[in-house]
């Protein structure tokens, strides 16, 4: 009777072990292909049956990304060093800047209630609406502002759709400090300032990253209003990406799967580098431990 | 043939012995306490038993078996945990119900048998109400009965009274004590509360770093401590510890420390040291006005202790001296009194390892 | 106003909501007169009047757009779209996060991993679906190996199929999302409770379904919620893959109200759109929100 369930144990281990590596690798497929398809060569790219593995790779695809491709099929493009800043420079602002100003809405919404349930529809709304039509308005009203093509306009206009969530998320976790926590705080004579400070910050700072990731993650990757609100001023990787599909002489598989690639690092490495609060902020606070 | 036996259980986590190969056999029916400081492996050990942890070596039998190799869910204990653990989003009903229910017992059934326990421990006004509403001492009853569902052959129940106000634990101790009467099984207590161990158990079991130190009945523990550790550790007031010397002579054997000289019975075996920590408890420390034959002592404070006294005696020691004395005996401050230690109840320990000396 | 510590304080709270609330005005509300605006005037761009000049023709554009047949598609289809990839996020999600949250080997290099999916841009991913799902792509030549076939659909413009690579990039890119939550929930759950619920003789099937999934409810309900709101506005890779066609078959809402605003300049048109799609979305979220915005202490 001993050995027979330690077997069954056993092998139901080692089965659930290869499913989830299965899983894991049809998973990870759509990644493995734009890595080896940003180290196939030109005639590699577009082949019957399609290549696996680059029978002759190269690094060409990594380099016209860096350094630009003179007159490469028909059509040149320029370097994607810019972009790239920019979109590290405009991620990474709207996110710090929007995360900061949450922080404080939410403290306020979370521990007083501040402006009640309309205050939080108000900003949860314009998350619902859909943004194409949002568009041609906010056109009109940047270039009446002078905000068309700028930096500023182009952070605003992130963080501004990135508030709804930051605002949510973070009172969540903020939901969750424990009552004497904050009772001692008072108690020693702490303004509320200084309690968000020394009392609320070191407890929901899992929620914190998380917000951060997530919000890192909707600014980098976002198309659709720098597209039309900054695209011959500003432009981040997304546009270039964008370029590099909708290129007339063909597509440019090879150096887009290479900024693919490229465009992944950075959230990905914000991602590792707060791996361990990810795991344990996703709770929106509503878990209590 | 005992109820459980424990094998040569060691683990290890790194670096760290947690547990260094315990043997220990339970009869069946005993209530058995494991007590020690945090660290000594007690809650470890008592998850081996459960199954959530798997020792590194060595083997869990009961009943002859070994079940080593069984999940927690195979093993038919009932175990109550030091959070309690009651389901948080049920209400007590169910809390209890829920052993039978995943067995697709009967509706009528179930509900018949969580009656039957509710007013056993007296919850039946509870049944509706969601655990965060309890009370420590109510949850404790819920967590109890939950276990009893299910008839497991066994109890764990580690640091049960840990939630409950202080004045409360004395009430709930009896009534694990009259449960454990009233259903003959073999329970395994595990507490670092020395009160508690005396209080309720047929049998403790001491544990340090990892190793048994000393294991029988209550009453032996406490009037006979296999080490320093042991002796400190039981009793309501603190052992008096006073550190000095030995010194033998032809048919004697004195212990010097302080103002004290204590007259021993000769100790035969040879002496690793003669630095010594002498041992008594202080209801074995009489003071008079008659007697002098271990030293003497001035008064420094008398206190009121329930229905006697404490007498704190100077005798030039790093410590006073603690004697508990009849009601009747009130010495002033200052003065000096004679001090006679029981010599049966005077204990003398290595202050190293804390290794017993004498007797 | 007194603050919670009795305090009579005018602002340090409502100083504190300043900040977005003036963001979201800036920002939102006056894009969104502007589109109340256009919703009841004639304004297309083509027509050469600004928009201030435009003819008042009140409830006239969201007549048009409501008997517009390929609208009702576009909303139906998202609406449905959206619901079957959330089904199957939540369930690869709801499965990974399980798994790992055992003993498995390797779980600290498959957690990241299996993460990145997230992380990755849509136009990406649009570009990366566009290859593999291309006629000379390698699904084409799995699908053909398994069925043993020659198997060269162009499934782009196929008026069946192409609806499944947008399915699949979307599933591809948000299962992080589901799987992140649900294991964050799972990592914190009371683990005296499950010990409790072990003991006790529940199986592990047992333990999820009556301890963890009902503690999860709250999470799982956010979750959705917040998913279904982005799912509802898919656009990126339509408008890579298959540019809403073959013909309209693929439009999403937000593809929709972008060819009728960008190709066609109907502005006036797609802004009534825009309001109709939010009052649906309001009217169906304020129920699931309701219960997420004020969960009880």
């Amino acid at each position: 009777m001993d050995e027979s369930t330690v077997l069954k144990k056993r092998i139901r281990k080692i089965l659930i072990h290869i499913f989830v590596y299965a899983l894991a690798a049809v998973l990870m497929f759509p990644l493995i292909w734009m890595l080896m398809t940003s180290f196939k060569p030109t005639e590699e790219w577009v082949t019957y049956p399609p290549t696996w593995i680059p029978k002759a790779p190269t690094i060409l695809n990594y380099y016209f990304i860096i350094y630009g491709s003179p007159g490469y099929r028909a059509r040149p493009f320029p370097s994607a060093v810019v972009p790239y800043l920019n979109s590290v420079l405009i991620a990474g602002l709207s996110t710090l800047i929007a995360v900061v100003i949450a922080i404080f809405a939410s403290y306020s919404v979370s521990r007083f209630k501040t402006g009640g349930p309309s205050f939080l529809i108000s900003v949860i709304m314009p998350r619902m609406f859909p943004p194409m039509a949002m568009i041609i308005p906010m056109m009109i009203f940047f270039r009446l502002i002078g905000a068309i093509d700028t930096y500023w306009g182009l952070i605003i206009v992130y963080m501004g759709f990135t508030l709804p969530y930051s605002v949510l998320m973070l009172k969540g976790f903020m939901d969750n400090v424990p009552k004497e926590y904050i009772e001692a705080g008072m108690l020693d004579g702490l303004s509320d300032w200084q309690i968000l400070y020394k009392i609320y910050t070191p407890i929901i700072k899992n929620g914190l990253m998380t917000t951060a990731l997530f919000l890192f993650i909707l600014n980098w990757t976002e198309y659709t209003f720098v597209v039309t609100l900054a695209s011959r001023g500003v432009e981040t990787i997304t546009i270039t990406l964008a370029k590099l599909f909708s290129n007339e002489a063909g597509t440019y598989y090879g150096p887009q799967s290479a900024l693919g690639i490229l465009a992944a690092i950075p959230t990905i490495i914000f991602g590792i580098l707060i791996h361990k609060y990810l795991a344990y902020g996703f709770t929106f606070g509503s878990i209590k431990r | 043939m005992p109820h459980i036996v424990l094998q040569e259980i060691s683990k290890r986590y790194g670096d760290l012995n947690v547990l260094d190969n315990i043997n220990l056999e339970i009869k069946d029916g005993e209530l058995c306490a494991i007590v020690g400081p945090s660290g000594s492996g007690k809650t470890t050990l008592l998850n081996i038993v459960a199954g959530f942890i798997k020792p590194d070596k060595g083997n869990v039998i009961v009943d002859g078996k070994s079940i080593n190799h069984l999940d927690p869910r195979e093993r038919n204990i009932g175990m109550v945990f030091q959070e309690i653990g009651l389901f948080s989003h049920m209400n007590v009903r169910r809390n209890i119900s829920f052993g039978l229910e995943i067995k697709k017992n009967e509706k009528q059934e179930v509900e018949k048998r969580v009656q039957e326990i509710a007013e056993k421990l007296k919850i039946q006004h509870l049944l509706d109400k969601k655990p965060n509403l309890l009370s420590g001492g109510e949850a404790q009853r819920v967590a109890i009965g939950r276990t009893l569902i299910t008839n497991p052959s066994f109890f764990l129940l580690d640091e049960p009274l840990g939630n409950l106000d202080a004045n409360l634990r004395g009430e709930m101790l009896a009534e694990i004590k009259k449960l454990h009467m009233t259903l003959k099984k073999t329970f395994i207590y595990v507490t670092h509360d020395q009160e508690q161990a005396l209080a309720a158990a047929d049998r403790v079991i001491i544990m340090q770093d990892g190793r048994i130190t000393q294991d029988g009945p209550p009453k032996a523990v406490y009037l006979n401590p296999a080490n320093k550790f042991v002796a400190e550790f039981f009793g309501v007031l603190p052992m008096n510890m006073i550190n000095g010397e030995i010194v033998q002579t032809e048919d004697k054997t004195l212990f010097k420390g302080g103002r004290l000289t204590v007259h021993l019975k000769k100790i035969k075996q040879p002496l690793k040291t003669t630095q010594a920590t002498l041992g008594v408890r202080p209801e074995n420390v009489l003071i008079t006005n008659i007697i002098s034959e271990d030293g003497v002592g001035e008064v420094t404070a008398v206190e009121v202790f329930g229905d006697k006294n404490l007498v704190y005696l100077d005798i030039e020691s790093t410590h006073s001296l603690v004697a508990l004395v009849d009601s009747k005996i009130r010495p002033n401050i200052k003065e000096r009194m004679k001090i006679k230690l029981r010599e049966d109840k005077t204990f003398l320990f290595y202050p190293e390892n804390g290794e017993r000396v004498y007797p | 106003m007194t603050n919670s510590a009795g305090r009579k304080s005018l602002s340090s709270n409502v100083l504190m909501i300043l900040p977005v609330q003036f963001i979201m005005l800036f920002l939102i509300i006056i894009p969104t007169i502007l589109v109340i605006w256009f919703s009841v005037i004639n304004f297309q761009p083509t027509f050469g009047k600004p928009f201030w000049e435009s003819q008042f023709v009140g409830l006239d554009n969201y007549a048009k757009i409501l008997s517009n047949i390929e609208f009702i598609n576009a909303v139906a289809r998202t609406i449905s779209v959206s619901l079957m990839c959330l089904a199957v996020e939540f369930l690869l999600g709801l499965v990974i996060a399980s798994i790992l949250i055992g003993n498995i080997y390797g779980k600290k290099f498959l957690f990241p991993l299996l993460i990145i999916p997230l992380m990755i841009a849509p136009i990406v991913i649009g570009n990366n679906f566009w290859l593999m799902f291309s006629a000379n792509g390698p699904v084409n030549q799995i699908v053909g190996l398994i069925l043993n076939i020659e198997f060269r659909v162009s499934w782009f413009t196929h008026p069946q199929f192409a609806l499944i690579p947008i399915i699949l990039s979307e599933i591809w890119h948000w299962y992080p999302l589901t799987f992140l939550i649900l294991f964050s929930g799972f990592a914190g759950l009371s683990i005296s409770e499950i010990r409790a619920a072990e003991i006790l003789g529940a199986s592990e099937w047992q333990i999820f379904w009556r301890i963890k999934f009902p503690k999860l409810k709250g999470v799982i309900a956010i979750a959705l919620v917040i998913r279904m709101m982005e799912a509802l506005k898919v656009f990126d890779v339509i408008y890579l893959l298959t540019q809403g066609g073959p013909g309209t078959l693929t439009e999403s809402i937000s593809f929709y109200l972008f060819k009728h605003g960008f190709t066609y300049s109907k502005i006036s048109f797609i802004s009534a759109g825009a309001w109709i799609i939010l009052f649906i979305c309001l009217v169906g979220f304020s129920l699931a929100l309701k219960s997420v915005l004020f969960k009880e202490r």
